[in-house]
């Protein structure tokens, strides 16, 4: 340093020789006497210093103009300290206490403290005092001896996180480690979206559910789990479904209109929040009332909401309207659920309604509710009304939006009887419903088998909830009659057979092992919804339905038990597929009686409704047979293109997709696993023919219904919508066959419901490409 | 006896009105119908020589699914021998069977109706008379055509004519009305989308646009106004039968 600089600064302010002196005392002059000087790193300190940026600008400019590398940064260090007690006094005394300051969370400056460390790993950890201590200390060297621009709060916990693994405090670590994203993911995020969930747009609600989806799945797996169930999802022995929202709401519900329709309606649960309604007097406002019933109980939700008995519970609603006021309801309601573009993160409300042709049996003698609450007679009064408002129902899915495209929320699913297929009976209904699905695939039938409890409500992604079980019998009269599946743990039975290398004794062991991992997820599960209800979190079914009573009681919800791909452990245990012999197939069906029996032991064990169901697995399949991919190699067995990512196990118990074989052989082999799967089963058929005749579509239900054992099905027709000149045509088109525009858009049903094939992840895609369609 | 088969399609429900069919496809064809889009039918060597009994044996599979077989091709009653083998076989196991043919083997048709074997029987009329060969692809003998209609008309069976609507060729007013007079009377009449996704006979009309439903419905209506039981069938919308005469369109 010359002499001329010097005294021209020595002009500005005389404490400098104090600081000289006292300067020799921090840590940081010693370490500036190693380092050259540089003008990015004066500018560096200034900021870190909590200068703004124009500040440590122009001090690091007006140094430059006297020094170069040939000096040390600890000579640089007066002039430093000069400057800023002419431009930030408070900087400059901070520089002169050699302090760190911090960027903390909450968006201020702060003092670098190691007190502050020891204090959070204390009250964050089961740490002891003294270790917390030697943590705090190394964590202080190393931000002293690194030249960081700033350190900031997550900054800071990275550090201690590494300290405490280099001091192999890993249980600690678990615990004070920080959730969050790399930024590389968020910017992809909001640069491409994602393709998990074939059900979200990219907008920017989405990108935001995604990144708190993200944070919840890993807060689930790091903090939530128990580790052994953690890796066993990670490694792909079971799939969690929904992780996401596991910390907080269960998965779907099945809802009583009575119960709104007799008192109102509060969409927040409390009224604390949202205008509380009471008991509808106007039809339009009852249908209202029904669709926001659902919208706000996705809040609480994060599966499938929806109503059974739904025309049913509503028939004496209409009473004395004529068929075109019915079916301007019935319209209203539909495009409700179709529009309303608001739920969990800008998606529609992932709803479904349950038709009646009939009134069901077990509710002719029961108290209807019309409007206003009050009771008028029973519903054997309302045969008429509930048959007019099915066909308008009907009616509105077969015309579709405006566009002419068909609306894919909310799923219909309809009650058949095979015994009333057999008299010919509502054979006007089955000619309606089977135009709709010749038309457009939509919708769903609940085929009430024998072997079907009387009394049970579908949901979500085809669960079978026995009410019987789940409600007490004075539901039915109290408005009250409901249900939904808590949480959904997904079995991949392809590794077990990998594990088992072809011993039968060791398959068992291990399905069981499995499905014991997925009992304590469940009974954690009931654990953390009955807290969050008490804890009022879940303020739309912690409503009182009585004195005595919640809308919601997790220990009466089922609790789902799924699997994927039984056709490929099969493959790979015996050497066939599901549908190559009789052997394959009557082992497969052993293996599920034993998970259904396993299934059974656990309802008793734990008083839950534990059931054995078909997921969806819309992006399990392929996930899961990624990693088996790549842990098991050549021997794993999947579906899809090879060396691609677009790969997949067949779903739960079916027969491979693109397995060539006559219709009724693919049901006769899928029917028969639907007896066994007492929390919900269903069987595709995918349609190949452009337009199918809708008399025989109703010939092919009877038959499905009355010679196989399926209980739930539907019929998939793949979909082209043309964007420019909005025709809509069966098969998937490149090009629009009447206008030749390539802006369409390919529909079909994922597997759960209708989606424009964009949203699909790759495996998906794969099966789509797969599907054996009959027909063609 | 062998049948010379292009094909088996296990199920179908468009190809016999409101009944879910397996489909036989027979190989080789009499005509040349430059709109014909199952060229592989009608020439080259893509098929199998197979027994009756194997053809049986093959739909005895979906037995539990299927109402009927649908016997098309190419054209089957030049398969006179196997033709009938088969609908015997098919007949005994209570299926119901359904003919689709170009009609200029009278003698077939009517030896398989007087034998019972046949439920149903589609006749494809492909133009009026004066563009029959046009659209046939050969010099026709008209007479033959009429003569399967009278068979048809006299039995009891139950029936339809059809015309494959293709656009330029046979889609004016005039002509369906010309096709209606060559036709009349009949049970049922319908009208049927051209369809060239496989390709077509005369490669020249691989290009032509779709028919629009809408064109179709407009000449359903000329027909209808004859007086005649009108279908379409369009890959949009399937089987529409036109229930009233309209008068403006």
């Amino acid at each position: 340093m010359t002499k001329d600089s010097i005294l021209m600064v020595k002009d500005i302010d005389e404490t400098i020789e104090d600081f000289c002196a006292i300067d020799r005392n921090n840590i940081n002059f010693w370490l500036s006497q190693l380092e050259k000087y540089d003008s990015k790193k004066v500018f560096s300190i200034c900021l870190h210093l909590g200068t703004d940026e124009k500040t440590a600008r122009e001090i690091a400019k007006e140094i430059d103009r006297y020094a170069d590398n040939r000096l040390k940064m600890s000579e640089i260090r007066p002039l430093i300290f000069s400057l800023l007690q002419r431009k930030d006094p408070t900087a400059a005394k901070r520089f002169r206490a050699g302090e760190i300051y911090v960027r903390t969370s909450s968006q201020t400056f702060e003092r670098f403290n190691r007190s502050k460390i020891i204090d959070s790993l204390l009250n964050e950890t089961k740490i002891g005092e003294k270790q917390a201590e030697k943590i705090g200390e190394e964590v202080e060297k190393f931000i002293r001896n690194s030249n960081l621009d700033y350190v900031s709060a997550p900054l800071i916990r990275e550090i201690v996180n590494a300290k405490l693994i280099e001091n192999g405090m890993e249980d600690v670590r678990r615990l004070y480690t920080r959730v969050g994203l790399p930024v590389f993911d968020i910017t992809n995020l909001i640069d491409k979206g994602s393709k998990e969930n074939a059900n979200l747009q990219y907008n920017p609600e989405t990108i935001h559910k995604l990144m708190a989806d993200k944070m919840s799945k890993e807060y689930t797996l790091t903090k939530i789990l128990p580790k052994d169930i953690a890796d066993s999802h990670i490694g792909g022995q079971i799939h969690i479904h929904d992780m996401d929202y596991f910390a907080t709401r269960p998965f779907c519900f099945s809802h009583d209109l009575r119960f709104f329709l007799k008192n109102g309606f509060m969409p927040d649960g409390t009224g604390n929040h949202t205008s509380v309604a009471g008991p509808a007097k106007k039809p339009e406002v009852a249908f209202l009332h029904a669709a926001k019933v659902l919208a706000a109980a996705q809040t609480n939700c994060a599966g499938g909401q929806g109503f059974s008995y739904f025309n049913t519970f509503l028939a004496p609603v209409i009473t004395g309207l004529d068929y075109k006021q019915v079916k301007q309801l019935a319209q209203m309601f539909i495009y409700e659920m179709s529009q309303m573009y608001v739920a969990r993160g800008g998606q529609t409300v992932f709803s479904s309604i349950d038709l009646d042709m009939n009134v069901p049996k077990m509710f002719k003698d029961i108290g209807a509710i019309k409007l206003g609450g009050k009771k008028d007679g029973v519903y054997g009064d309302y045969e008429d009304e509930v048959k007019t408002l099915f066909n308008a129902f009907i009616d509105v899915y077969m015309e579709g939006d405006y566009r002419g495209k068909p609306f894919n929320f909310p799923k219909i699913e309809i009650q058949i009887y095979p015994k009333d297929l057999k008299n010919g009976k509502n054979e006007k209904e089955m000619l309606g419903i089977s135009e709709l699905a010749a038309k457009f695939g939509t919708p769903y039938y609940i085929i009430n088998q024998p072997y079907m409890p009387e009394f049970a409500c579908y949901q979500c992604c085809a669960y079978l909830m026995p009410l019987d079980k789940a409600i007490d019998t004075d539901n039915l009269e109290n408005e009250v009659v409901r249900g939904g599946s808590l949480q959904v743990v997904t079995i991949n039975l392809p590794q077990i057979a990998y594990e088992a290398r072809g011993n039968d004794d060791k398959l068992v062991e291990l399905l069981e092992n499995r499905m014991e991992k997925v009992k304590e997820v469940m009974m954690l599960r009931n654990k953390i919804i009955s807290k969050n209800l008490n804890a009022g979190m879940l303020p739309f079914l912690s409503q009182r339905i009585s004195d005595k009573e919640n809308y919601f009681i997790p220990d009466k919800q089922s609790y789902t038990i799924g699997l994927v791909g039984m056709n490929e452990m099969i493959k790979f245990h015996t050497g066939d597929e599901l549908h190559e012999s009789k052997k394959s197939w009557m082992f497969g069906l052993k293996v599920m009686k034993h998970m259904k029996d396993v299934v059974a032991t656990f309802r008793e064990e734990t008083g839950l409704n534990f059931a054995l169901a078909r997921t969806p697995a819309e992006s399990t399949a392929q996930r899961l047979a990624l990693i088996d991919r790549k842990n098991y190699g050549d021997k794993s067995v999947y579906q899809g293109e090879k060396d691609t990512d677009s790969i997949y196990y067949t779903n739960s118990f079916h027969v491979r997709p693109n397995a060539d074989m006559g219709l009724f052989d693919r049901m006769k082999i899928e029917g028969a696993f639907h007896p066994l799967t007492d929390g919900g089963a269903m069987s595709h058929i995918w349609l190949g023919e452009a337009h199918p005749n809708t008399e025989a579509i109703m010939n092919l239900t009877k038959k499905i219904a009355t010679k196989t054992a399926i209980q739930y099905m539907a019929y998939t027709k793949d979909l082209t919508i043309c964007d420019r000149c909005g025709f809509v045509i069966g098969g998937l088109h490149d090009k629009c066959p009447k206008c030749q525009s390539d802006k369409v858009q390919n529909w079909s049903r994922i597997t759960g419901y209708y989606q424009n094939i964009k949203g699909w992840g790759k495996g998906k895609i794969a099966e789509l490409h797969d599907r054996r369609r009959y027909g063609v | 006896m062998k049948v010379r088969v292009g094909g088996i399609l296990d199920m179908s429900t468009i190809d016999y009105s409101g009944k879910i069919s397996s489909v036989i496809f027979f190989h080789g064809c009499n005509f040349r119908c430059p709109f014909c889009y199952n060229i592989a039918l009608v020439e080259g060597n893509d098929y199998q020589e197979l027994e009756t009994t194997e053809v049986i044996e093959k739909i005895k599979k979906h037995k539990n699914f299927i109402d009927a077989v649908t016997i098309t091709g190419g054209e089957p009653t030049l398969q006179i021998e196997g033709l009938k083998e088969l609908c015997e076989g098919l007949k005994s196991m209570k299926l119901l069977v359904k003919l689709d043919t170009n009609g200029y083997r009278p003698d077939v048709v009517k030896k398989l109706l007087d034998d019972n074997l046949l439920d149903f029987v589609s006749v494809d009329i492909k133009a009026s008379s004066d563009k029959y060969n046009e659209l046939a692809g050969i010099n026709c003998d008209l007479t033959r055509i009429k003569h399967t209609l009278e068979v048809l008309r006299n039995s009891e069976v139950d029936y339809e004519l059809r015309t494959t609507i293709v656009p330029g060729a046979n889609d004016s007013e005039e002509d369906i009305r010309k096709v209606c007079d060559f036709i009349k009377p009949t049970k049922a009449y319908v009208l049927q989308q051209f369809r060239h996704e496989g390709g077509t006979l005369d490669k020249s009309l691989s290009n032509t646009p779709k028919m629009e439903r809408v064109k179709l419905l407009k000449l359903a209506n000329v027909a209808k106004k004859q007086g005649l039981k009108v279908k379409i069938r369009t890959e949009e919308e399937g089987e529409e039968i036109i229930k009233e005469c309209l008068e403006t369109f």
